[in-house]
Formats: structure tokens, C-alpha cells, sequence
């Protein structure tokens, strides 16, 4: 707690988000209340909108899944503090948030990938995209159907075998550089191919 | 957007990040929104492909064993599972009523999200007590008995069941379409999800399996939850709901027996289901198999032969 508080103590804002920390966590320390079968609900439904605010914010860390189990741990325990007039979601990244800054600051600084000031930039910038993976992920699936075959062959080796960008340009004879390109435009696709199936299932 | 900064976005995925790569990336997102809102855009997507693949429950298997299995086989990470959705949500519930802890109830979410990442996994039903047979409109009768239920994600899944007089009623949903298949008749099928689920066990209980949203405000409701311990075996579990009131409609009892550590339903026994339609009074759903199917296995298509005539039942085109 005392290095997330000189984490932050350069700036109002940041001292804003600390103090607000430590009054949760304080308040954290009282004997919780029961939790509701709704909360767990919301809270199942967040994960992966969660994971991607995490895995952002940490610039694409492999242990953005601890953070999120820590951050899942916070919001149990902090859960009597929910106003329910108020988005779920908009609440759950603001103590992802402190997760991220709390475990940045566990982190050597090589061993970060963003720096402080980009971190809460990026983290700025995240709180106001759209983020609702439940759907996002639904159209996913109808956006992957339509990806040419070589470029879904792809996205598999990446996310679903696990290879890097290096083994897999190893296993094809093709240069890393062409094939991160080629990544890069593929995930572009599906940001917009979503986009867009979900502004027409909006309006229809 | 330059050649390098996508570089460095790879790289970072990648966890290759060299030094100029990140002097690069931190310069580039300090000083431009533009990068800034493509980097985000760019992570969004990688934690939404990551996510769907399964990467929180790879990682704890281990990367070793991520490798080499294929996009077809893959389960959906995002979606629940049914069955042991359903179950799981009934369970985190019950961790949170009755062992209110914070510790226990981010274990629960735990297994949730587990069970959330969860594979393909197969089902063979038996019926445990009553007629296993139910008539159709031909004439003919399906039955319970030998039946199989495959699932993945949240809204797929295939029900096989032997017709009484010789072939199978196939019918399955690949969360786009739905479809029904009587023997060697017409592919039906419908863009209606609500329809031909009627043959899935506890679907005449207001879709108690399959439509989540609801089920867990139903049976946080409707029934006495209550865990119990199995004697002999510490790796298992086991949940047992029973109705409150007769005028609830849904089976009387329902037992899930499930894997401590991944939350996957082993065994679900169903007791007292509705019989309007005639049919068991119990039936027994026995894991046997959590081996990955082909990708294309819950649509039709793979079910019948190519020169099938396909009937669309839809109530409005399809996108």
C-alpha cells in the first residue's frame, strides 16, 4: 500500500485514486456482509471485459491473469460498496485499476513494459472505449467465420497452439516482421468487422 | 501507423519486447492519441482472441499442452457451458450464501472462470427411473436411453438420441442456427434459438440449462441449495438442489457432482421431471469424454449427408 501511495503522490489525480484505495481497502476490513447471487452474476458476466482492460493496461503481460484473479479478490470483498444505480462494469476497472498500479509497483521497472505516465494514458483511454466483451466475443465468432482461410490458419498457430510470431515464422520460412504485419491487419479486421456487426445488430 | 510501431506492439504480445522496441512503443503512445487508440484497439482484440482460446485455463495447464491442439477442437473460453455453466453459477452461489468469506468467493468466481474456459466435453444419459421413450409426431419414439449430449460454449451443443424403431434424432444448435434432424428426413432448421431444444433434459423447465440469465435467480429462488462432502473422494463434490414448492415447475431434485479443482461437472442426476409429455421420471448425465470435437461438429452439416434437403424454419432471413 505505502509504494502504491508513492506510486501516485506526483499528481492530484492519482492522489485522488489512492486515497480512494485506501478507503476501500480500510472499509475491506470490516466483516462483509453476504454476497448476492446477482453480484456474482455481474461479476462472471465482467471477467473478460476485466481481462482486457487488465492485459492493456500491463501491456500485454502473461501475468495479467494473476492480476485478475487479485482484482476479482478486491471486488468480492469490496462488493457491499457497489452502488446499483451505477454501471457494474465502470466500477470493476476502476479497482482493476488500482490492481494494476498495485502490481506495478511490486514490478522492477524493467520488467515493465509501459511507462507510468503512458500506463494512466492508456488506462484514460480504455475507460472510455466500449468495452463489452460478452457481445464483442459473440461477434467475434461470426467475424472469424469470415476470415479467409490462411488468415484464420493464423490466429490459430497464435492464440489457439500458443506459438510466438518468432516460432511460427521459424516453422514457415517467412520473416517475423511480415508475419507480426500480417497479425496486426488481422486483428485490425476483427476490431472493425465487430464494430460493425454490433452497430447493425443495434439498429436493426 | 509505422512498420515499427506494429513491430513493437508484436513484440510486446509476444513478451519479446527488446529495449528499443519499448523506448519506441512509450514514445509513440506519449505523444500520439492516434497510436494510443490503435495500441488499445490492438490489445482489446489480442485479450478477446486470447480469451476465447482459453488462455487462463492453459496457463494452468501448461503451456506444453496448449501446443498442438487445433482451432478446430478448441473450446470457446468466453462463452458458458451450458450444462456445468448453469452448475457453476449455481455453485459460486452457494459459496457466497454459504461460506461468505471473501477468500472462498474469489475461489468460487475461480472455478467459474474456470469452468467458463472449460472444453468439449460429452455426456451420455441413461434414465434412472420412469419410461425412457417419448413420442414424436410420426409416429415414431426417441429415447433417453443411450442418448448423448455434446457440449461447448454457451449456446452449442448436440443431442443424440436412438429412435425406438431403428436411426437417431440428431439436434443441436451451433449458436447461429438451430436444427433438428428426425432420421433419414429434412435438415430442420431456424436462426429461432428458442427452437427444437424441447428434447434437451430440463429444457421443458424454462430452459433451465441453456438459459443462464435466468437460471440462477430460478434456483436461488426456487430451491434449497446444499453442498455435501463425498466420503471417499476429496477431488469431488457434490451439490444437491432440491424444489422448495410443487407449483415451481423444474425437476424435483438435481445432484451435480463436480471436480473440486476445475469445476467441471462429472455427473448430473435429475429426479422428478415434469412428465406432460410422458417420458422419465430421472435420468443420469455420466462425463465420459472431454476430448476436443471437430470445429465444425455442432453445425449440421456434419451430421448428415451433403445432398440432405434442408428445410429453413426461420421467422425472418438471416443476416
Amino acid at each position: 500500500m505505502h509504494t502504491l501511495t508513492l506510486l501516485h503522490n506526483t499528481k492530484r489525480k492519482k492522489n485522488r485514486h489512492t486515497l480512494l484505495y485506501h478507503a476501500h481497502t480500510d472499509r475491506m476490513n470490516e466483516t462483509p456482509p453476504q454476497m448476492t447471487p446477482e453480484f456474482a452474476q455481474q461479476l462472471a458476466a465482467a471477467q473478460s471485459s476485466i481481462y482486457a482492460f487488465i492485459i492493456t493496461l500491463m501491456g500485454g503481460s502473461d501475468e495479467a491473469a494473476d492480476v485478475l484473479q487479485e482484482t476479482n479478490l478486491k471486488l468480492c470483498r469490496a462488493f457491499y460498496h457497489y452502488d446499483v444505480k451505477k454501471p457494474f462494469i465502470n466500477w470493476a476497472l476502476t479497482l482493476a485499476r488500482f490492481e494494476v498500479m498495485a502490481w506495478r509497483s511490486r514490478q522492477s521497472r524493467s520488467r515493465l513494459i509501459l511507462d507510468n505516465d503512458v500506463a494512466e494514458k492508456v488506462a484514460d483511454a480504455m475507460e472510455k472505449m466500449s468495452i463489452e466483451s460478452e457481445r464483442q466475443l459473440a461477434a467475434l465468432e461470426r467475424c472469424l467465420q469470415k476470415l479467409p482461410q490462411h488468415q484464420r490458419n493464423l490466429i490459430e498457430e497464435r492464440y489457439q497452439q500458443g506459438k510466438t510470431v518468432r516460432e511460427m515464422a521459424g516453422l514457415k520460412g517467412e520473416p517475423e516482421n511480415a508475419l507480426a504485419a500480417m497479425l496486426y491487419r488481422i486483428r485490425r479486421i476483427l476490431q472493425e468487422c465487430i464494430t460493425t456487426t454490433l452497430a447493425k445488430e443495434e439498429s436493426a | 501507423m509505422s512498420k515499427d510501431f506494429e513491430r513493437a506492439i508484436q513484440s510486446a504480445l509476444d513478451g519479446e519486447l527488446t529495449e528499443y522496441n519499448s523506448s519506441l512503443l512509450n514514445q509513440t503512445l506519449g505523444s500520439d492519441s492516434n497510436a494510443l487508440e490503435t495500441y488499445c484497439g490492438q490489445m482489446h482484440m489480442h485479450a478477446l482472441l486470447s480469451w476465447r482460446s482459453g488462455i487462463l485455463d492453459s496457463k494452468s495447464r501448461g503451456k506444453d499442452e496448449r501446443k498442438g491442439s487445433s482451432f478446430a477442437t478448441k473450446s470457446h473460453i468466453w462463452s458458458w457451458s451450458g450444462w456445468a455453466a448453469a452448475a457453476l453459477l449455481i455453485l459460486g452461489f452457494v459459496f457466497f450464501s454459504v461460506m461468505p468469506s471473501p477468500a472462498t468467493a474469489a475461489a468460487a468466481l475461480d472455478i467459474m472462470r474456470k469452468a467458463a474456459q472449460a472444453g468439449d466435453r460429452t455426456y451420455s444419459i441413461s434414465v434412472v427411473k420412469g419410461d425412457s421413450k417419448i413420442a414424436m409426431k410420426n409416429g415414431h419414439a426417441f429415447t433417453y436411453e443411450g442418448a448423448k449430449l455434446h457440449l461447448r460454449g454457451e449456446r452449442q451443443f448436440v443431442l443424440v438420441l436412438p429412435i425406438s424403431e431403428g436411426g437417431e434424432r440428431i439436434t443441436g444448435s451451433d449458436g447461429i442456427v438451430n436444427w433438428d434432424i428426425v432420421g433419414h428426413g429434412p435438415v430442420k432448421q431456424t436462426n429461432d434459438l428458442a427452437r427444437f431444444r424441447s428434447a434437451l433434459p430440463g429444457e421443458q423447465q424454462d430452459a433451465i440449462f441453456l438459459d443462464l440469465t435466468s437460471s440462477l435467480n430460478q434456483l436461488s429462488s426456487d430451491y434449497d441449495l446444499s453442498l455435501v462432502n463425498i466420503a471417499d473422494d476429496q477431488a469431488q463434490a457434490r451439490l444437491v438442489a432440491r424444489k422448495k414448492s410443487t407449483n415451481i415447475p423444474g425437476p424435483r431434485v438435481m445432484e451435480f457432482t463436480y471436480r473440486r479443482n476445475s469445476g467441471v461437472i462429472v455427473e448430473l442426476i435429475l429426479q422428478g421431471l415434469p412428465r406432460a409429455k410422458g417420458g422419465p421420471e430421472a435420468l443420469r448425465l455420466t462425463l465420459t469424454s472431454e476430448a476436443p470435437l471437430p470445429e465444425k461438429f455442432f453445425t449440421h452439416h456434419a451430421h448428415h449427408e451433403p445432398s440432405r434437403s434442408i428445410r429453413d424454419e426461420s421467422p425472418s432471413p438471416q443476416n
